[in-house]
């Protein structure tokens, strides 16, 4: 046997070996159209099941982005895919308060600014003829929209601490667009931000808390002086004019609510400013 | 979607110039494989399947894995006949999707047979053999060992060029490789594949 002879003699082998005949040939063949089959089906269903899923997530974020609700819609995302992978660092906590603050799981006013500025609720509060058309100006029923920032800024204090540090540090295009705006987030981990929220978060749990407007206005203007141009100024003046009305200086309200209905803080307050100068008059 | 537009009018431009109508029915069955009818597949699958089930054979060394990767390349299909440009017989583009998912399948069958000879015992056989077909088998054997020892490229240029009878042009047309680079997968696969058999005791 030749060396040639070997490889033909090797191919010859292999060619009879496998002539490609099989009893199971129809057996593959199901098992292909069946495959056939089920890859067209899953196809079908990731159409059927993704694109909706795709276009709900692509309208819902248009919407979150238009409606300034996007913070909140990321954080849930956020918190749903688990993306809080960093523990963002405490906040310090604040100085002590002229009283035991309540522990509250939402500290942030969720309800309408006016009711806590009816007659019953001040500390020293106006004489009935001012305070009447205060209390309830008929457009203050709904709710004030609480900025993002300090929504944000609430939901950070919660239990859940843990927000990614990259989740989106600017508040979505609201109408506001004066330059002091609250538009970040109030908890980035930098040392003065941790203690401008600190020092903002003192007086807001003051005013909140409602019923030492005096120590809320003192907070505030600590604040404003300490943070001229803080994230939080024009929610800090906004709610110094509320406190200022409830201890019945209603010329400084006036002067703090004039620039919110005169638009100076865009559209943020406007509405609501607007109703408080008017009852104030 | 062009390229089964493509297909088409390449077929029927062949039909005016006087190819006989079994291509232009080749064409539709291709036309219609790219729009994803499923009779079409099977149709393909009945017209090609022994030869690619052979081919895989050859390649392998191994019926059941073969009819493995005749399974991938069928399921395959739909995807990759995309790719077809009707340059080429559909049987040699099967051909070639099964040369490119081999990989494995060879790896497997490899494995197979070197586990199969360390446990000692042969591999049950679908025939029984008299002297000459033990002769066969022991030589078939030896046979797949010494492809083993050769990388993909040069078994498959083996396979295509010497087993398959395939012209270097047709293999690389099969490959997508130039058919110089083929001659030398091919001279080198004889030169390796010859000496492995001679140190498998085969003369």
């Amino acid at each position: 046997m030749t060396k040639s002879d070997i490889l033909e003699q090797a191919a010859r082998a292999l060619r009879e070996a496998h002539t490609g005949e099989r009893e199971g040939s129809g057996f593959t063949r199901a098992r292909i159209m069946v495959a056939l089959h089920r890859d067209r089906r899953r196809r079908v269903l990731r159409w059927v099941v993704l694109s909706p899923m795709a276009s709900l997530l692509l309208v819902g974020s248009a919407w979150a982005q238009s409606t300034g609700q996007w913070p909140v819609v990321w954080k849930a995302v956020a918190s749903v895919l688990a993306f809080t992978g960093v523990e963002r660092p405490k906040p310090p906590e604040p100085g002590p308060t002229p009283r035991a603050l309540p522990q509250r799981s939402m500290p942030v006013p969720q309800a309408p600014e006016a009711p806590s500025v009816a007659p019953g609720e001040p500390e020293s509060p106006p004489d009935e003829s001012e305070a009447a058309p205060i209390a309830a100006p008929p457009e203050l029923t709904p709710a004030p929209q609480t900025p993002p920032s300090v929504r944000r800024s609430a939901r950070a204090r919660r239990s859940t601490r843990s927000v990614a540090p990259s989740a989106p540090t600017s508040a979505p295009t609201s109408k506001v667009e004066a330059p002091a705006t609250p538009a970040t987030l109030p908890d980035r981990p930098e040392s003065k931000p941790d203690a401008e929220l600190a020092s903002f978060r003192l007086a807001h749990d003051l005013h909140v808390a409602g019923r030492q407007p005096r120590a809320a206005i003192a907070a505030y203007d600590d604040y404003l002086a300490a943070f001229p141009n803080g994230r939080f100024v024009p929610e800090a003046r906004y709610n110094r004019a509320l406190d200022s009305i409830k201890v019945g200086d209603k010329a400084a309200a006036r002067t703090a609510l004039e620039p919110f209905a005169r638009g100076a803080y865009g559209d943020y307050r406007r509405k609501e400013a607007r109703d408080l100068l008017e009852a104030l008059h | 979607m062009m390229g089964a537009f493509n297909t088409t009018m390449r077929a029927l431009s062949f039909n005016s110039g006087g190819v006989p109508p079994a291509d232009v029915g080749m064409a539709q069955l291709v036309t219609r494989l790219q729009k994803g009818e499923a009779q079409a597949l099977g149709e393909v699958y009945d017209l090609h399947h022994e030869a690619v089930r052979a081919f895989a054979g050859r390649l392998v060394g191994d019926p059941s894995i073969a009819e493995d990767l005749l399974h991938e390349v069928f399921v395959a299909l739909p995807r990759t006949i995309r790719r077809f440009q009707g340059n080429s017989s559909l049987r040699s583009f099967l051909t070639g999707v099964a040369i490119n998912h081999a990989r494995h399948h060879v790896r497997s069958a490899s494995r197979r047979r070197a586990a199969v000879q360390r446990m000692g015992r042969e591999p049950e056989r679908e025939t029984e053999s008299p002297e000459a077909s033990l002769q066969r088998t022991t030589f078939l054997q030896a046979l797949n060992r010494a492809l083993d020892r050769l990388p993909l490229d040069q078994r498959v240029a083996f396979v295509l060029c010497d087993v398959e009878e395939h012209s270097s042009a047709e293999a690389a047309e099969i490959t997508g490789a130039p058919e110089g680079t083929m001659r030398t997968r091919l001279f080198h696969a004889r030169k390796k594949l010859r000496a492995a058999l001679e140190q498998e005791g085969i003369r």
